[in-house]
């Protein structure tokens, strides 16, 4: 065994039995991500869908999907964004099959009323309730992932023009739900 | 228009929400994704899991219990006082399925079951079609996107990037034709002959011929993005003569002419769409809170019928529309709702069938039928 790394090991005994091209290292880094940006791939589909069990699926099946294309990915640091994309496609995508809770989504009866006005503890999600489901997305992105509107173009695969009317949009609903005005 | 203390309480909740703990359970299964290659979304729960392995066991017909209730007494009355929930029969299986009916019976996928559901109108008889494991791989039909569509002898069922040719009476699969290498089909129309297919990630309509079972065309959707690179056809209507294309991620509607297999015509619409049906001549489009009814030849809105709605569906001459644990009628000459028909679970489906609509809802799923009174 000398000379040859322990991870480089378990790489050739795992290959055997395992994805091709993945291994040890590659579940490592997986664990890494999981926790890493799992906190805030939840954040982020539960913004947008707006329901706790819903959103666990979207983030389970974000993690599944990068799974399968984990080697495709060579670039770490982008990763991040990698996965806020896969996170908001799935959530947009499940979206079609919850359309009846889009539209009339419960208010779960512990949260304040949505127009209190100059509340210290705003609740994103319910504000997002507000919203449609691209300014969601946006709002979402902007907000809790902190991108800017030319990261979140980039995540959503436009420009940022596209997305600027979005956000503006969204912030003059929000300001009238929730702003001191 | 700049609200800087709005911004800073959006931020602050965003960073809350972010450094909340998963919920319990959630990480373990993100961490157990690489071993379970294929990687699926397990099933949620874990009677979910159970229920399935004891309906593979059985191998047998076990749908569930038939409620068969003739009138929806346990229900407020219908506004119109017309139309009923005829049927009501309980499946085993996950949520968020789709829905395909015809003569008298429809076929239901159920998320995390590898088997299609059937059930017959006049019997209440609920029936399993064989499993369609070998083009299921992991844990059955996705939460993403399936369609089903019920021809005179054939259930086309499309899922992921398969769209699966069975047998209407036994529910044997004849073939598999993989449509598509990147997204999910949303939604089918046709009829003996010709088939179309909407793959939303792709951005694409597929034209299937249905005696060969092959992709003859695939038109790429050129509708005003709401988000480019997000182009999601999902919903699809034939009218006069042309398939009409909606999406998720789109504000306008695309007609394709099938005489050339082009997008011909396109029309901007006032929101995004989340379904759309061709009904009296007009199509009807439905968006958040509101349903649109449209002039294919002109684009222009000609009647707005002010509900919160989704899925649409036609049966018996009127549009149906789903609106939260409602089914709505609606009348296509008054362009009003006549009747409103509470089926005690988040619609998640519709598919008419004559002169009935059947209904999908419930996270437990309940297959409805809703008929008019004789």
């Amino acid at each position: 065994m000398a000379g040859v790394a322990p991870d480089e090991r378990v790489v050739c005994v795992d290959a055997l039995t395992a994805a091709p091209a993945m291994g040890a290292t590659a579940e490592v880094e997986f664990a890494a991500a999981v926790e890493a940006e799992g906190r805030r791939l939840y954040a982020l589909a539960l913004s947008i869908l707006g329901d706790p069990h819903e959103a666990e699926d979207a983030v389970q099946d974000t993690f599944a999907q990068a799974w399968r294309d984990w080697a495709a990915l060579n670039d770490p640091a982008r990763r991040r964004a990698w996965l806020a994309t896969i996170c908001v496609r799935t959530t947009l995508r499940l979206r079609r099959r919850l359309r009846a809770r889009w539209h009339h989504a419960p208010v779960p009866e512990e949260h304040p009323d949505p127009r209190q006005r100059n509340g210290d503890d705003l609740d994103l999600v319910r504000a997002c309730r507000l919203l449609s489901p691209q300014q969601r997305s946006v709002v979402a992105l902007h907000y809790v992932y902190g991108f800017s509107l030319d990261e979140c173009a980039q995540v959503m695969g436009c420009r940022a023009g596209t997305v600027r009317p979005h956000l503006h949009r969204a912030l003059l609903k929000l300001r009238e739900a929730y702003g001191d005005g | 228009m700049a609200d800087p203390i709005l911004d800073d309480r959006l931020r602050e909740s965003g960073q809350r929400l972010a450094e909340q703990p998963l919920p319990p359970g959630l990480r373990a299964r993100l961490l157990a994704v690489p071993a379970a290659r294929p990687a699926r979304r397990a099933p949620r729960r874990a009677e979910l899991a159970m229920a399935l392995a004891t309906s593979v066991a059985l191998g047998a017909v076990l749908a569930g219990a038939v409620l068969n209730h003739r009138s929806s007494k346990s229900g407020p009355a219908p506004v119109g006082q017309r139309w009923h929930e005829t049927l009501r029969v309980q499946v085993t299986g996950g949520p968020n399925g789709a829905l395909g009916a015809s003569g008298g019976s429809a076929w239901l996928t159920t998320r995390g079951t590898t088997h299609l559901f059937r059930v017959d109108a006049a019997t209440g008889r609920t029936t399993l079609a064989p499993t369609l494991q070998p083009d299921l791989p992991g844990t059955g039909f996705p939460d993403s996107q399936s369609a089903v569509l019920v021809t005179a002898d054939t259930i086309w069922v499309a899922t992921d990037n398969r769209l699966l040719r069975l047998d209407r009476e036994s529910g044997a699969r004849l073939s598999a034709l993989p449509i598509s290498d990147v997204g999910p089909t949303h939604a089918l129309i046709g009829d003996g002959t010709t088939l179309w297919a909407a793959s939303g990630d792709v951005g694409a309509v597929y034209r299937i011929d249905v005696a060969t079972g092959r992709v003859v065309a695939t038109i790429p959707v050129r509708s005003t993005p709401a988000f480019e690179g997000m182009r999601d056809p999902g919903a699809l209507a034939a009218l006069d003569g042309m398939i009409w294309v909606a999406g998720e991620g789109t504000t306008s509607v695309a007609g394709i002419d099938p005489r050339t297999n082009q997008v011909t015509r396109t029309f901007a619409i006032p929101d995004v769409p989340a379904d759309i049906v061709a009904a009296d001549g007009t199509l009807w489009i439905a968006a958040t809170g509101r349903i649109d009814r449209v002039d294919p030849a002109t684009g222009r809105v000609t009647a707005t019928i002010p509900v919160a709605a989704g899925s649409l569906a036609t049966a018996g001459g009127a549009v149906w529309a789903e609106s939260g644990n409602d089914v709505l009628r609606i009348d296509v000459a008054s362009n009003r709702v006549t009747d409103r028909i509470d089926v005690h679970g988040a619609v998640f489906a519709l598919a008419g069938d004559g002169d009935a609509v059947w209904v999908g809802s419930g996270t437990e799923p309940t297959l409805s039928r809703i008929t008019r009174d004789r």
